[in-house]
């Protein structure tokens, strides 16, 4: 690949060749990622299906359970500047302009309606919103454009944002009406749950030895495995090959009947129709055909080729609450039979 | 036959209409189904022929022959009718739905493969279901009712697979691939339509047969599979029919495989105990001590910091023992006596320690604890697993490990509890100085009074040999021994003439220090005290050298009954042996001393025996030589010729001494006689009557310090006189004589009810001049006046002589009650009826008599009974009819009410036989009332007999009805008329009986959980009645004071557990009600009665003014207005009136009027105890 070629100017076929090592570099990335943390690689891998489908993950947890932590290694560990990173903790009273820039006043003078976004949300690449749901509903209209659009308006003009992934985080999950749309735009709600139940001792090692790094100004988990750049060379290659590309042309066919076999599609069907009959879980059309994306993302990761029941877990991860989110930890499993 | 439909519609109309029979479509046919939707049959069956015209009006064509499409093959008609698709919920929609499935819904899984069976089982264990059931099928050659002619049937095996419940999940692979099978694009991809799926699932939507799920057949009612077989029919037509046979649990068939070999562990004992150390740690310091341990200057310390500083009242609540230490340093350890105060602080230089975890011989030091911290039974054993030692644990110097972690080693150390001793023991209080006698001013006599005792029931003393007299300035008299001065007396020996075995003081034998009175005096208050504050039973040993103490002070003070009581508890709880016998001859040496005489022996008691006025002194002096003697080793010579007498002598004198005193006597008597039991039979039956009658009264058995504090004087029946005389005086205010025309005598008998009451209190020259004053008036040819009269004399004059008020009447006046006129007969039976006074016992229904022709001969045997005065005769009456009515359960139960009622008349034995029979029919199923009733007089009388056990089995019983019992008492008042009254009055007396019995058991635990029951049930029933109670400046609503009379009969109760508080509140409420409600006549009389009846349970000063309220009369302005009658006896009295004022007399006179909580408390323990006691020394003496 020649040097300076953008990443979406790349083919099928360049990329195809490329796959397999952008896909062990992931893996090492993400089991390499692990190692600093207690009990966090199911977290850590499914940032890595969300990063690589550039679909926004929210983590919701107690304080004080690695949500900020894990974001902040990620972006370490894939070597992102900090001119593609945003990180913001919201408020009721978090104004746009500390989401978005300030107006430009020059600019303003010339009546136009510009914000300065440099270093902002706009122009990163990997943001992180803490406490999402505390923001006000200006914040609220700009995030589901952004999220949802990819872009946000200058002067009324739409413009495309950088924005490849998108982490939020929060507390809790909230009941309002009016944040529903929001919840909706984050089809996966992973707990980041407490672990001093379980591991104990690893996790006053492993905090304590996070607190020397800091104090000492070390980051050992930034080894280079990955970098942005194969996220978005991966998601590439997949959005490819969902519109039909590679092997799905040679045989004529589509990228679910390549890629997700029968027997796990009824699956996939018969555990979504369980839980909406029985639990009442709301998954919107737009949600499963988002899900489909992360299983092939994740089977690609995991396994490089079909989707597998394993791959059908991330239906644990469709919870609107918490309630939700603990029925779904324990039911899905039972339905797949793990 | 070939017919043509026009449509579906059609078709189904035909065959619902039954326009083709029954017969025709239940053949076998072709049908096509066109595209135009109509529907060709072709078909064997012939059509009658009125069906031909009757189709043609449906539009049905005859035709000839089918048209060219593929033809399905019909079983029946039915079959050619397609399934209508259900509404399933679309995914998102929460809505219930009609056909929606549910957890009970049994499906039928058809699998065409084994590996389908075993996927879809296996997947079912795993959600949870295992209600599954299956059978394998074996498909025999073409099954000809398939969907198309031209498809192969399936060969090969299939299995059923049966699931009641099944998860949706499961389900969904049936459903999905039904879906699948059956869209549009499935055609097109494979080529095919509707192929047979591996996963089928159906529902019964009628016996035996199974429509597919998601499906119904139109006329699903109609079909009908033949005998045993089902019928599973899908949407594509194809009817499946299956030989019916079991289905086999899936457990059956299943296999389950542990994954490992079970390991089998095999019990071991311990090899070695684990050693776990103990130790003293930190513990509580805000604890009291309660011991301390004086090892350095103990003796100086007790000296100078208690004993030299502190009141001999402290003194007294210590106890000490000295011991010796290694350094030959007496060591001296005080401790706390029990007590209900809390331990004295004092500071003393020692270890301080206290009782560890409530054990009582075990002591740590203050602010420790054990460590581990184990259970009281452990500590126990390990610590102190002999009561009859006292162990304290004294700490250890600790290792420096040890204090660091803040734990010490101890050392157990202990004592014999009998080394303590009362400190008081080692006091001796010394004078400085020697006495300088002072001649005493004269005039200082007249200030020195001994306590006023009034004499007016005893009988004149009779001049006593004198002893020697004592120097007094003057020549007085000496009134009492209080008046002697200060001297030390022994008495000398005997003359010599006297009898050897007489009983002798002998030098040295017994002696008596005379101080001054107000010495004795105080050291007698002070040991009272003890004895009251000791927070132990009766008959607690602890008790014992009180009531020696009290009784030798007695004696000294001459205090002639209390002397008696406390001797006659310390022998009574004393064991056989030297103590026993030491005991009795210090009794008999102070009655002996009490008499003044210097020896009593055999000779002096015929002088007794003979003499038939004796006073209660000389009766006590008897007795405790009887005891004596009986005690002694050889009975003294002549006593035995003297027995009868002595005997005679017991009885004539039992009623005037304590019960304790008459029983000990006849024990004493019993073995005197060489264990003449008969004797001690029938002793026991004339005490148990006494205390049927009269309880366990206050003046003869209750020491007068106890007395005491009952009423706050040593003689309340002067109190009592005194609110009987302003009662009567107001009563008399208060009766309103009926209009004229009659001659009422309500005043009168009003008078005789009081003189009843005087007699009660000891009134005799009261109660005889109120009595001869209102039989005078009474004496006319009026018979019911005459009567009347004459009965309430005989009462009066039972009460004056102590002899029991609750026996029948003499015969004369029972002969001349009989010969009445029917008419003055009722009038009398009508007063005797209400009477507590005239008819303790006994229930007269006045009524009886006129009903006689209407009653049925058992009412008339029953009713004659209480007529029988010879008790064989009743006895043997009473057993005939019990025997003749035992197989009809109404009959017997009341034969067995008035059974029970007669059984304190017919003995123990009697009673004994009733009991058994009363619990079986009471554990069967009876009417309320018969059971309210039968289970009011069996606890009764069971109390009566003392049988502890069997009470309690009637009170459970009691319990168990108490719901029904209350219920059926609201229901009974609020229908208020006489035939009401009296099952409501037999309710009330229910409860009010069995508190009495039960007290007299002391099952005051009992007690508490009836009258809470009854409190709590009549609350939940009467919530709004309650609430119009409670409303103020309103007129109750009558139904509101329905179950009043229930609640003041609880109210007693509550004032007999001393709770005051609780019991006002009831009765607050009644008296507002009463003095204002609106209510007729008789219910504002009963009301009445029940309140006087319950607050004669309240403190006197309360009682009395409440009481009092009720009769007062200002300005011709009556108080209780409203009790009056215009009924057939108010020609001679008002008996409503006559029922209050009753009730208020007998209120006036009970014991638990004057006697506060604590004394009613010790009295009816007191009796427990004498009853166990009788109860037990009879049963020793029929077992020897």
């Amino acid at each position: 690949m020649a040097a300076g070629t953008e990443i979406q100017d790349l083919t099928f076929d360049q990329l195809q060749q490329e796959a397999e090592e952008i896909r062990a570099r992931i893996n090492r990335f993400r089991t390499s990622l692990g190692r600093f943390f207690v009990n966090k690689q199911s977290l850590i891998d499914l940032m890595v299906v969300a990063a690589i489908a550039q679909e926004p993950l929210l983590l919701v947890g107690p304080p004080g359970t690695a949500k900020s932590d894990l974001v902040l290694k990620f972006k370490d560990a894939l070597g992102i500047e900090s001119d593609d990173y945003f990180e913001y903790m919201l408020t009721r009273f978090t104004e746009p302009s500390e989401i978005i820039g300030p107006i430009d006043i020059n600019e303003l003078r010339g009546g136009r309606y510009i914000r300065r976004e440099q270093g902002k949300l706009p122009t990163a690449k990997l943001a992180f919103l803490d406490e999402i749901f505390k923001s006000n509903s200006a914040i609220l209209n700009i995030l589901l454009t952004i999220i949802n659009e990819r872009k946000f308006y200058q002067d009324g003009v739409p413009q495309p944002v950088g924005l490849k992934v998108l982490f939020a985080a929060a507390n809790e999950i909230p009941e309002h009406g009016e944040l529903s749309a929001l919840k909706d735009r984050f089809v996966l709600k992973a707990e980041s749950l407490s672990v001093q139940g379980d591991y104990f001792e690893e996790l006053i090692d492993a905090g304590l030895n996070s607190e020397v790094y800091k104090n000492l100004n070390q980051t050992p988990w930034i080894e280079g495995h990955a970098s942005l750049a194969d996220f978005e060379k991966a998601n590439r290659y997949l959005t490819s090959q969902f519109g039909g590309a590679g092997a799905a042309v040679a045989a004529g066919k589509t990228d679910r009947e390549l890629f997700f076999p029968e027997d796990v599609f009824r699956e996939f069907q018969r555990v979504v129709k369980t839980l909406v009959r029985e639990d009442k879980i709301f998954i919107s059309d737009r949600k499963l055909v988002k899900l489909y994306k992360l299983f092939r993302v994740r089977s690609w990761i995991f396994s490089g080729g079909a989707v597998t029941r394993d791959d059908l877990r991330l239906l644990m991860y469709l919870g609107e609450s918490p309630d939700e989110m603990a029925l779904l930890r324990e039911k899905v499993p039972m339905l797949l039979g793990e | 036959m070939i017919l043509r439909f026009p449509n579906l519609d059609a078709f189904q109309l035909a065959i619902t209409s039954g326009v083709v029979p029954e017969a025709v479509w239940l053949t076998s046919a072709e049908s096509v189904l066109d595209e135009d939707g109509s529907v060709w049959i072709k078909s064997g069956g012939k059509l009658p022929r009125n069906s031909a015209r009757e189709l043609k009006q449906l539009g049905v064509a005859v035709v000839r022959s089918l048209p060219k499409a593929e033809a399905i093959n019909l079983c029946c008609w039915l079959q050619a009718i397609p399934l209508h698709a259900c509404p399933q919920p679309a995914i998102g929609d929460v809505s219930p739905h009609v056909n929606e499935f549910r957890d009970n819904t049994t499906v039928l899984f058809h699998l065409s493969t084994e590996k389908n069976l075993a996927d879809l089982v296996s997947e079912m264990l795993r959600l949870g279901n295992d209600r599954q059931s299956f059978r394998y099928l074996q498909t025999l050659g073409r099954q000809p009712f398939d969907n198309r002619q031209n498809l192969p049937v399936e060969g090969g095996s299939s299995s059923l697979l049966r699931v009641i419940g099944p998860p949706y999940y499961s389900l969904l692979r049936a459903i999905d691939q039904t879906h699948r099978l059956t869209a549009p694009c499935h055609e097109k991809e494979t080529g095919k339509a509707s192929a047979p799926g591996e996963i089928t699932a159906y529902v019964e939507s009628s016996p035996r047969v199974w429509t597919q799920y998601g499906f119904t057949h139109p006329l699903g009612a109609r079909v009908t599979p033949p005998a045993g077989k089902l019928l599973l029919i899908k949407p594509d037509h194809s009817w499946l029919f299956i030989k019916e046979a079991p289905f086999r649990d899936i457990y059956e068939s299943a296999e389950f495989l542990v994954p490992n070999v079970e390991t089998e562990w095999i019990d071991q004992a311990l090899e070695s105990k684990i050693k776990v150390p103990l130790s003293l740690t930190r513990g509580n310091l805000n604890e009291s001590a309660e011991m301390w341990v004086l090892s350095k200057n103990g003796l100086a310390q007790i000296e100078n910091k208690i004993i030299n500083a502190c009141d001999d009242e402290l003194l007294k609540r210590l106890a000490f023992a000295v011991c010796e230490s290694e350094d030959q340093e007496p060591c001296v350890i005080l401790r706390v006596r029990p007590s209900r105060k809390p331990p004295p602080v004092l500071v003393l230089d020692g270890l301080r320690l206290r009782s560890y975890l409530g054990i009582p011989n075990l002591f740590l030091p203050i602010g420790q604890r054990l460590h581990p911290p184990l259970r009281r039974d452990a500590v126990t054993r390990l610590l102190a697993p002999q009561s009859q030692n006292i162990v304290w644990v004294e700490p250890v110097e600790a290792s420096r490990d040890e204090r660091q972690h803040s734990q010490v080693s101890f050392l157990p150390q202990s004592i014999a509890d009998v080394a303590f001793r009362p400190l008081t023991d080692w006091v001796e209080y010394v004078l400085d100085h020697e006495e300088k006698p002072l001649k005493a001013w004269m005039a200082s006599y007249r200030f020195n009074f001994d306590s006023f005792k009034c004499d007016d029931d005893h009988q004149p003393e009779e001049t006593k040999p004198q002893s020697k007299p004592n120097k007094r300035l003057g020549n007085e008299k000496k009134a009492d021994q209080s008046d002697s001065s200060a001297a030390t007396q022994k008495f000398d020996s005997l003359e010599e003439n006297k009898n050897q075995n007489d009983f002798k003081l002998a030098d040295g034998d017994f002696e008596v220090m005379e101080r001054e009175p107000s010495q004795l005096q105080f050291a007698l208050n002070s040991i009272e005290e003890e004895f009251f504050e000791l927070d132990v039973a009766l008959d607690s040993p602890s008790r014992q050298p009180l009531w020696r103490e009290m009784a030798t002070i007695h004696s000294q003070l001459d205090h002639q009954l209390d002397t008696t009581i406390c001797w006659s508890n310390v022998i009574w709880n004393s064991k056989d042996g030297a103590n026993r016998s030491k005991d009795c001859e210090a009794w008999l040496a102070c009655e002996v001393t009490c008499s003044r005489l210097q020896t009593f022996g055999v000779g002096d008691l015929d002088r007794h025996f003979k003499n038939r006025s004796t006073r209660p002194l000389d009766s006590s002096l008897v007795v405790a030589f009887l005891v004596w003697a009986a005690n002694e080793d050889e009975i003294p010579e002549g006593l035995t010729s003297r027995l009868n007498e002595a005997a005679q002598f017991i009885e004539r004198q039992e009623q005037l001494m304590p019960v304790r005193t008459s029983w000990l006597a006849w024990n004493a008597l019993f073995k005197l006689s060489g264990n003449d039991t008969l004797l001690l039979a029938r002793a026991r039956d004339r005490i148990l009557q006494r205390l049927f009658d009269h309880g366990l009264p206050a003046e003869y058995d209750m020491p007068s310090f106890m007395r005491a504090r009952g009423i706050g004087q040593t003689d309340r029946f002067s109190t009592l006189f005194a609110h009987v005389q302003s009662l009567q005086g107001l009563i008399h205010d208060w009766i309103e004589e009926p209009v004229a025309g009659s001659d009422p005598k309500t005043k009168v008998y009003a008078d005789l009810m009081f003189a009843f009451g005087l007699a009660k209190l000891g009134e005799v020259s009261r109660a005889k001049s109120v009595m001869t004053q209102a039989r005078d008036l009474l004496t006319s040819t009026d018979a019911i006046h005459h009567w009347l009269g004459n009965a309430y004399e005989y009462r009066v004059t039972q009460a004056l002589n102590g002899q029991s008020t609750k026996l029948q009447f003499s015969d004369h006046l029972l002969k001349r009650l009989k010969s009445m006129q029917k008419m003055d007969r009722y009038k009398v039976d009508r007063l005797r009826g209400l009477s507590r006074i005239l008819e303790p016992h006994q229930r007269i229904n006045a009524f009886t008599r006129w009903h006689q022709r209407h009653a049925d001969d058992l009412d008339k045997q029953l009713s004659s009974l209480s007529d029988m005065t010879d008790r064989d005769e009743l006895n043997a009456t009473v057993t005939d009819l019990l025997r003749s009515t035992q197989t009809e359960s109404d009959k017997y139960g009341r034969v067995l009410a008035i059974a029970m009622e007669l059984a304190p008349r017919l003995g123990e034995d009697f009673a004994k036989g009733l009991f058994d029979e009363v619990l079986v029919w009471l554990n069967e199923e009876a009417p309320t009332m018969a059971r309210a009733n039968l289970l009011q007089k069996s606890i009764y009388v069971a109390a009566h007999f003392g049988r502890v056990d069997i009470v309690q089995s009637f009170v459970h019983l009691f319990e168990n009805s108490l719901a029904n019992i209350v219920s059926e008492y609201l229901t009974l008042q609020s229908n208020y008329h006489s035939l009401n009254k009296e099952k409501v009055d037999a309710i009330e007396s229910l409860f009010t009986e069995s508190f009495r019995g039960l007290r007299k058991l002391g099952l005051r635990e009992e007690i508490g959980r009836l009258y809470s029951g009854v409190e709590s049930l009549i609350e939940k029933h009467e919530p709004y009645a309650k609430k119009q109670r409670q409303a103020k400046n309103t007129k109750a609503d009558i139904d509101a004071t329905r179950p009043l009379r229930l609640l003041l009969c609880v109210a007693s109760g509550w004032y007999y557990f001393g709770q005051d508080q609780r019991a006002g509140v009831i009765v607050e409420e009644v008296r507002s009600l009463l003095l204002s409600a609106d209510m007729t006549p008789i219910e504002q009389k009963d009301l009445a009665c029940a309140y006087v009846n319950c607050v004669s349970h309240a403190p006197v000063d309360y009682a009395v003014g409440m009481i009092k309220e009720l009769f007062q009369c200002e300005n011709d302005t009556r108080t209780l207005d409203n009790i009056k009658d215009n009924m057939t006896t108010s020609s001679h009295f008002s008996i409503s009136q006559l029922h209050l004022i009753e009730a208020t007399v007998l209120a006036l006179v009970s014991d638990e009027f004057s006697l506060n909580d604590e004394c009613r408390r010790w009295l009816d323990e007191d009796e427990f105890l004498v009853r166990h006691k009788i109860h037990h020394d009879v049963r020793k003496a029929t077992d020897k």
